[in-house]
């Protein structure tokens, strides 16, 4: 069976070389895995983007929190790397594994009136006491894709279901999952693959059919 | 190994190809060589069109009928005493009343020599198998196709008409040499013959089968250090992959593909 | 057809022009053959004719004898043989360089009441004419004699018609230049074929293409190689 089928063209990626072009981009932006409040991270840089604190009465300066994770790899269908029970790699669908870690900037509150204004400023511009945790996630999540007569076009990669492994209860599971998947998801959707990038600039590509995921890859289908 | 894989069919491969054909720079020669029995100093541009494109496994790609465009202008010298009988003024005599019989001596011309600058311009076809080359140059990776065997030129029908030009051309600095008028059409005709067309082939051939032979199309040309997205403000830099092996080759299963597969890593 | 750039000038004699000049007068005549990039000024000694009395026939009798004087240009140089000519009263002496590699020439007699740039009395210049074309001439000296020549193009298809065309090559038409009248005031030929203009008495002109004249404003003579 030809590659190119009833098309002019072929291109792929395996997941090899996606997980590469994803290390890629997390290596070069750092950034685009790690985000903090300002007692974390006091600006945005190449290695952390600012985020604002969770905005809380009582608390001056809000929740300080920090959220990074490794960067994701992923297995596109068909499954060859392991899933947690209760999440299985339907055709179409691409895996992913990482692991989060969750920091707080937890406070033991020392405000005390007649302090010095100075003094006060100073403290809440450091962390006080910071706690953190490291979640192992698994993930589920399907292509989008857009592409244009034109030969433009790219894909991203959107997380449909989150897996927490190990943390109880159920409930806590539940909102931690969603929380994570949120987040995720909004971090991939950030990032789009140009099609010209994910077939390493050889061939004009105006795609009929795809990019979909089938055979560990992603592939697409046109005409040049 | 993490791979990226893109695949050509036959059609899409003449898309491609023809159109990388047609990007090959113009070539351009100078030189000189035997035209018949001249020595003609050439100057030539040549550039690429069409061909028909069959892809044979595992690593040849056949070209029909390319075609190489081409302008040439010629210069040669034509001595004119090799074409042309001895000619001499008789001695002519004239009657001088009351003075007699006057007669100037026989005079014997020697021809000159003529330059002659033809400007022309035609097609030649050819057939070709080319094989893959791939190369990593200059941090650059290349695949190209280059002419592995060359079937012999084909002129077009408007190389018979070159002679005709060179006919044109010859013909207005013959009008100026004095007495040559009652030999001008039998010197262009002496002097056509002596060329003829097995002599343009043979000035041809050697001057445009070098433009096909070292013919090299690209198929792929990337940096090694490739550009996956460039950067997106201050604190998104470029981002790169490294291209580490690049690999071409003619697959056949159902039809005839050309595939590249680049292997990468971040 | 007419892409001629066949031009004449008597006083700037080519390899198909001739200068012919009598000598009616017993003497020893020197000239000069010089090239026209000479200006004028003779770098080599002046050649010489001796005129004796006729040996026969009686003085300045209408039977004479012709004698022709071949030039070479040779090393930079005019060279004619002999060097000195002994001729009877009444001859004809008459030049030629067949050499088309050799300058425009001219022939001075020194004193200069012969020379081919002022055609006087007793002499001649012809002009075989290469290029179909018609040809008007005029005295560069500004006597106002003129006339045209018109020269017919050839077709020679044939050996019987290249053989017909040398046949009348070997034929001249002549014009009778005397008493400030030009006897035919035209005349016409085929290409390759000879003018002889013979001047039996004149104050001085010349033979000249008009068209040497328009270009240089009168003179013309700077035009000719």
């Amino acid at each position: 069976m030809s590659l190119t089928g009833t098309h002019e063209v072929f291109a792929s990626i395996d997941e090899g070389a996606l997980n590469a072009v994803l290390e890629a981009f997390f290596d070069a932006r750092p950034r685009r895995r790690c985000y903090g409040s300002p007692i974390f991270v006091p600006t945005t840089t190449v290695d952390a983007t600012e985020i604002p604190a969770i905005a809380f009465p009582g608390v001056p300066g809000g929740i300080g929190w920090r959220i990074g994770f490794t960067t994701p790899v992923v297995d596109l269908f068909e499954q060859t790397q392991p899933l947690p029970p209760g999440l299985s790699l339907e055709p179409g669908q691409f895996s992913l594994r990482t692991e989060v870690e969750l920091c707080v900037n937890c406070v033991a509150r020392k405000d005390v009136r007649g302090e010095a204004a100075v003094a006060r400023s100073a403290r809440a511009s450091r962390p006080d006491h910071v706690v953190c945790a490291k979640i192992g996630v698994f993930g589920i999540g399907h292509l989008d894709v857009w592409n244009s007569p034109s030969g433009d076009g790219a894909v991203r990669l959107r997380v449909d279901r989150v897996e927490l492994v190990d943390i109880r209860p159920d409930a806590l599971e539940t909102v931690l999952e969603c929380v994570i998947k949120m987040i995720l998801d909004g971090v991939l959707s950030t990032i789009e693959l140009p099609l010209r990038a994910l077939r390493a600039g050889a061939f004009e590509l105006i795609v009929e059919e795809g990019p979909e995921i089938a055979h560990d890859c992603i592939q697409a289908f046109g005409n040049v | 190994m993490a791979q990226i894989l893109a695949a050509l069919d036959e059609g899409g491969a003449n898309t491609v190809l023809t159109e990388a054909i047609a990007s090959v720079p113009a070539l351009s020669k100078s030189g000189s060589g035997s035209l018949g029995p001249f020595t003609a100093s050439y100057t030539v541009h040549g550039h690429f069109t069409g061909g028909s494109i069959d892809l044979v496994a595992p690593a040849t790609v056949r070209i029909e009928h390319l075609r190489c465009v081409w302008q040439m202008a010629l210069s040669f010298g034509i001595d004119l005493d090799d074409f042309l009988p001895h000619f001499c003024l008789p001695q002519v005599c004239v009657h001088i009343p009351c003075v007699g019989r006057v007669c100037t001596p026989k005079i014997c011309l020697s021809w000159p020599t003529i330059g002659v600058t033809v400007p022309f311009g035609d097609d030649v076809e050819a057939s070709a198998d080319f094989g893959l080359d791939v190369a990593l140059i200059g941090g650059q990776w290349k695949v190209q196709i280059v002419v592995q065997n060359l079937s012999q030129l084909q002129f077009g029908p408007g190389t018979a008409g070159i002679l005709a030009l060179i006919g044109a051309a010859i013909t207005p600095p013959l009008l100026v040499i004095p007495f040559i008028g009652p030999f001008l059409a039998g010197a262009v005709d002496l002097i056509l013959a002596a060329i003829g067309i097995a002599g343009l082939t043979g000035f041809l051939g050697p001057i445009l089968s070098p433009f096909l032979s070292g013919l090299k199309i690209p198929v792929y040309a990337q940096d090694k250090h490739f550009k996956l997205l460039p950067a997106d403000g201050p604190f998104d830099p470029d981002v790169f992959v490294e291209l580490d092996a690049v690999d071409a080759r003619i697959e056949h299963s159902d039809e005839d593909e050309l595939v590249l597969t680049v292997g990468i890593s971040p | 057809m007419n892409a001629s750039i066949d031009t004449f000038d008597s006083r700037a004699l080519r390899y198909v022009d001739c200068y012919g000049q009598r000598f009616m007068r017993e003497g020893t005549y020197r000239y000069h053959v010089l090239s026209c990039r000479e200006q004028g000024l003779a770098s080599q000694p002046a050649r010489t004719i001796k005129v004796v009395p006729r040996s026969g026939e009686g003085k300045n009798g209408a039977t004479m004898t012709q004698h022709s004087v071949p030039l070479r240009w040779t090393r930079g140089r005019f060279a004619s043989s002999p060097v000195e000519l002994e001729i009877e009263v009444g001859d004809l002496v008459l030049w030629n360089c067949p050499d088309p590699a050799a300058p425009a020439y001219e022939i001075v007699g020194d004193p200069a009441f012969f020379a081919s740039t002022r055609l006087v009395n007793e002499c001649g210049f012809t002009h075989a004419f290469g290029t179909p074309g018609s040809y008007a001439w005029a005295d560069a000296h500004g006597s106002g004699l003129e006339g045209t020549v018109h020269v017919k193009e050839v077709a020679c298809k044939t050996r019987g018609d290249l053989e017909r065309w040398q046949q009348q090559l070997a034929q001249a038409a002549l014009v009778m230049i005397a008493d400030g009248k030009v006897r035919p005031h035209e005349v016409e030929i085929v290409t390759g074929q000879t003018v002889y203009f013979a001047i039996v008495t004149c104050g001085g002109i010349s033979i000249t293409d008009k068209r040497l004249l328009d270009e240089r404003g009168g003179d013309g003579r700077a035009a000719v190689r």
